[in-house]
């Protein structure tokens, strides 16, 4: 493996992110990203070693200086995603988290809610754990490049149907789903749109609003280029009073009651927040404001299109989702004729120190729709700190071998 | 004069205290005086010399006016 050419082939902001390169090539930032955007290791090694100190319970300067970044991180996530109000911004550890209190705190014996099978299993356990509670789900099954016929959606609609529950692209295919066009279909019959954006935050244009959300999911360390172990949510009023928290304990607020305040965001924020997450989110934040996602999204679909055109030449490759010509995340899953999908993702890192996800991706039903079950795919997700030199090394690498 | 506001969340109060910083009012988030007992435990004194009505909103719960070492209820959300 070379890892001198790897490492010469990152780009100079990449590399200063750097202090211990990581050994080879990273291509799996649809799991996670890396690197994390500019700033964010010293935000939070800045926080725990010139701060570190609680909010809303201590009252002096430092603890006022910590709730103002969070303030200010919830204002920052309001012009992001197009959110009306920052106290409505939750601070939860990750999506998984988010989608488990929205959906378990919505959801009663006898709702009925809607997903579409590219749904991950982050959505899918906790509707699975939900239906044993006799709450009942109905799938729209998605074609074989994982798109989405919102009329089909509307077939599904029943009296008793509370919500739809829909991921904004798969993290398998890459697929984009026409949430704008559900949006409006969840409006039309007063059903509460809830949204999983762990795959586009960061990387699409999202705007609650327009998008007639009622609900949106994400988490910081994917495309918005945060550390791991801080997410959220956004509700809309409506939805607040709707939820029952799923963890309650001491806010620093209304101490008087052993009851959880009904506040916002007090009701959903029980216990001490992940701090040095909230500060690199702040600082990952402040990073794609200052890029624009647009420029983001140019750079990494422009890696990921040289990546399918020239894979697509190399014969026993078959790739998964959504052509060359279509809309697309930055994300390439590809299946292997001649060879066990596994099999290539090994070689890919053990002689060229490539990192790659193989397998089912936490979400067996996006599988059976895109035909991919039980083998799965290799899944090449980029960042747009990559170079054009590292998607040539990847297919150079490609055509040597398989 | 300097009123101490009281409210609902602390999320409220570093929301008005960053309006008084824009506004360039004179004043900051303090903890209360335990005598001002408010659902959250920070509060936001400043100075002011308009009319109250103009900054209420329903995130505040309580107004107190400062007068030397007394506080006045000036103004009170309805329950």
């Amino acid at each position: 493996m070379n890892l001198v050419k790897v490492r010469a082939s990152l780009n100079d902001e990449a590399l200063t992110q750097r202090n211990g390169v990581m050994d080879g090539l990273y291509l799996d930032n649809a799991a996670t990203s890396f690197p994390k955007a500019p700033g964010v290791a010293d935000a939070v090694a800045g926080f725990l070693t010139n701060s570190g100190c609680n909010i809303n319970r201590g009252l002096y300067t430092a603890s006022f200086e910590a709730a103002n970044i969070v303030y200010e991180t919830r204002e920052l996530l309001c012009s992001l995603f197009n959110f009306p109000k920052p106290e409505n911004v939750i601070f939860t550890k990750n999506i998984t988290e988010s989608l488990n209190v929205i959906l378990k705190g919505l959801l009663k014996p006898g709702d009925h809610a809607i997903v579409s099978s590219m749904e991950h299993n982050a959505v899918m356990r906790p509707l699975a754990s939900l239906a044993e509670k006799e709450v009942e789900l109905s799938t729209v099954l998605c074609n074989n490049q994982g798109e989405l016929r919102t009329s089909d959606l509307g077939l599904h609609i029943r009296s008793n149907t509370k919500a739809v529950i829909m991921t904004h692209a798969s993290n398998v295919s890459g697929t984009i789903l026409p949430l704008e066009e559900v949006g409006k279909l969840c409006k039309e019959h007063n059903l509460f749109f809830i949204i999983d954006c762990a795959q586009t935050a960061g990387f699409l244009s999202i705007d609650f609003v327009r998008l007639n959300a009622d609900a949106l999911t994400f988490t910081g360390h994917k495309g918005l280029l945060g550390p791991q172990g801080i997410g959220g949510f956004y509700l809309n009023d409506k939805l607040v009073s709707l939820v029952e928290p799923l963890i309650e304990g001491g806010t620093g607020s209304a101490s008087e009651s052993v009851l959880q305040p009904n506040y916002m965001p007090d009701r959903f924020e029980a216990g001490t927040l992940n701090l040095p997450g909230i500060y690199g989110l702040n600082a990952a934040l402040k990073y794609l404001s200052a890029e624009g996602i647009v420029t983001i999204r140019e750079k990494e679909l422009n890696l990921v299109h040289r990546f399918i055109q020239d894979v697509q030449t190399i014969p026993g490759v078959q790739l998964i989702g959504p052509d060359q010509k279509q809309d697309r995340t930055g994300i390439a899953s590809l299946n292997f004729l001649k060879h066990d999908n596994a099999e290539v993702s090994y070689h890919l890192f053990k002689d060229f120190g490539v990192m790659t996800r193989c397998g089912l991706h936490c979400a067996p039903s996006a599988h059976h729709t895109l035909g991919t079950f039980p083998h799965g795919t290799v899944r090449f997700s980029f960042s747009h700190f990559n170079s054009i030199q590292d998607v040539d090394y990847v297919i150079d690498s490609l055509r040597k071998n398989f | 004069m300097n009123y101490i506001v009281l409210f609902f969340t602390n999320s409220s109060a570093i929301k008005f205290a960053k309006f008084i910083k824009s506004s360039n009012y004179i004043g900051e988030l303090i903890p209360l005086p335990r005598k001002l007992t408010s659902s959250c435990g920070m509060g936001v004194k400043f100075h002011f010399t308009g009319d109250l009505s103009a900054i209420i909103s329903d995130q505040i719960e309580k107004i107190y006016a400062v007068e030397g070492n007394q506080y006045k209820l000036v103004y009170h959300a309805e329950e």
